[in-house]
């Protein structure tokens, strides 16, 4: 019982970031297989499961719910005690939520290769596996929330603003998004469902990745750089922007289709209107390092989750701009989109979520990563892996949408694209050797037996009100 | 049925929103905006905030105008088919 539902406290977001890791590794290898399908499509040819439209659903759940939720859900449990200056409500339930949370993504490993799925992008899961999920994150809502309403520290901090709402956001938007009150299937009919899948597949990057991880940036840059934001007004000006403009974004992905105009109308307006929580979010965090910038490469999480605010600046850029329908009709189904989507939840999310692992876990277990230098090598081979996957598939998006706009062919254009999938499959290596050490210095930090350092702020206590 | 969904939806999102905005004014979450700025640095020492952070890293810097290089020549080279055809 101990073993399994300890209340050491830290232990249940060290085995979030644990599970994050393995499941980082797991998702990217079957990415790779699906990036090596691109250049030679009969690879496996006596293995169905292996196809390409069986490791892409498997690739993007795999690495959505088990390696981005998973850290994000770690990362919670340090941040919003912390910034509510109380202990978690209950450590128990924090790692019944662990085991209950990864049998989840075994499922999904366990259904997704042999054909059980609903076959609606980024909802593939079958509905068993959507309940599951939405009650995993209502126990994640209560020991939030609970932590929150027992707080010591009167006003709330813009990090658990974030986080609590986008549990909420994850719970609304997994629930509609996957039209669960339709089982077994899950859909709806016609353009409608349509709609409500769009709605759902860019709020997973909008207010279930995003919130989350901007949560977690907003407590990681200031505490490494002990540097504050900004302004906290700006940062919750930024947080209900979201909230306002973030819900009707998705309908974007069907301008090309029979969806009323006013409803494409106000998911292009809403995207362009993103850009006032974005620059709102990257002006808190930026502006104040003006002349304390060295102070980032401290500490190789916080670098890491810095690196990622310059991916979310990169996506929320080229996201409002080909929401527009005349950049539409060179980028709409073409690997550009591939490209935009990779950075936004490798560059962004995962950046992000690697950095606050390597931030929060030394913390937790008070002793220092087994590898700063492991940490940096594994740094420097997502970053070139990321920037390869990201220019190999823009280049071959534009080929294919100017191509297209020229009245070419498919067939013909093709073979031009290959070169690009071979770059897109040599980054992918890159990226999986660095998911292979990410494992083994996360693995190796929890393992290893050293005497405690200090902890950050175990002394006195400063007053650092201003 | 779609649009009762949708409503059920939408009201009950709106409702939320309202009543944590409800909530946060009258708790006063708005007031002492500056001393909210500063939590995320509770309970460090005098010593650790401050400590003397490392020098720049050359390397690390011309990652980041990688990042920002990559993103603009997709920007533009997308700009140019755009306007051009």
């Amino acid at each position: 019982m101990n073993f399994l539902l300890p209340n050491e406290p830290g232990s249940a977001a060290r085995r979030f970031f644990l599970s994050s890791a393995i499941w980082l590794l797991v998702g990217v290898i079957f990415g790779l297989i699906g990036a090596i399908e691109m250049v030679d499509p009969d690879l496996f040819p006596a293995h169905e499961h292996l196809t390409f439209g069986r490791m892409r659903p498997l690739h993007i759940n795999i690495l959505v719910f088990g390696f981005l939720m998973t850290a994000f859900f770690g990362g919670f449990l340090h941040v919003i005690p912390a910034v509510c200056r109380t202990k978690l409500i209950s450590e128990r339930l924090a790692n019944f939520a662990v085991w209950f949370y990864n049998a989840i993504v075994v499922a999904a490993l366990a259904t997704l290769p042999f054909g059980l799925t609903q076959g609606r992008e980024y909802a593939e899961l079958i509905w068993g596996i959507d309940i599951a999920i939405l009650a995993a994150v209502a126990v994640l809502i209560f020991l939030v929330f609970g932590t929150i309403a027992r707080r010591t520290e009167s006003l709330l901090y813009v990090s658990a603003w974030y986080i609590g709402g986008g549990l909420i956001w994850t719970f609304f938007v997994f629930a509609v998004g996957n039209v669960v009150w339709q089982a077994p299937h899950g859909s709806w009919m016609g353009i409608h469902d349509q709609i409500l899948l769009w709605f759902y597949g860019h709020n997973v990057v909008g207010l279930v990745v995003t919130p989350q991880a901007i949560g977690l940036a907003y407590y990681i840059i200031p505490r490494a750089t002990r540097t504050p934001i900004y302004s906290h007004s700006l940062s919750l000006i930024g947080f209900w922007m979201l909230i306002v403009m973030y819900t009707h974004t998705g309908t974007h992905h069907l301008l090309q289709a029979p969806v009323p105009q006013w409803l494409k109308v106000l998911s292009i307006v809403n995207s362009i209107s993103l850009i006032v929580p974005v620059f709102a979010f990257l002006t808190n965090v930026w502006l104040p390092l003006k002349d304390r910038f060295s102070r980032v490469f401290r500490d190789v999480g916080a670098k890491m989750v810095f690196t990622g605010t310059i991916w979310y600046f990169i996506v929320c850029l080229q996201g409002p701009y080909h929401s527009l329908p005349s950049v539409q009709r060179v980028t709409h189904f073409t690997q550009w989109v591939i490209a935009h989507s990779h950075i936004a939840l490798l560059g962004f999310g995962g950046f992000i979520a690697m950095g606050a692992t390597y931030y929060i876990l030394p913390i937790i277990l008070k002793r220092d990563l087994y590898s700063r230098l492991l940490a940096d090598f594994q740094y420097w081979l997502m970053l070139i892996g990321t920037l390869g996957i990201f220019l190999s598939l823009t280049f071959a998006g534009l080929i294919q949408g100017e191509a297209w706009l020229m009245g070419e062919v498919v067939y013909r254009v093709l073979p031009e694209l290959k070169i690009y999938f071979v770059v897109r499959g040599i980054a992918g290596v890159m990226v999986v050797t660095g998911a292979v050490l990410f494992v083994i210095n996360v693995l190796l930090t929890i393992l290893r037996k050293t005497p405690p350092l200090p902890v950050e702020g175990s002394e006195a206590e400063t007053e650092v009100a201003a | 049925m779609f649009v009762p969904i949708w409503l059920i939806f939408f009201g009950s999102g709106l409702i939320m929103a309202v009543t944590t905005l409800v909530w946060s004014v009258r708790s006063r979450q708005f007031d002492d905006q500056d001393r909210a700025r500063f939590l995320p640095l509770s309970g460090l020492t005098r010593d650790e905030l401050d400590e003397i952070p490392s020098t720049r890293r050359g390397a690390d810097f011309v990652a980041y105008m990688l990042i920002f290089g990559a993103g603009l020549a997709a920007f533009l080279l997308c700009l140019v088919i755009v306007l051009t055809h």
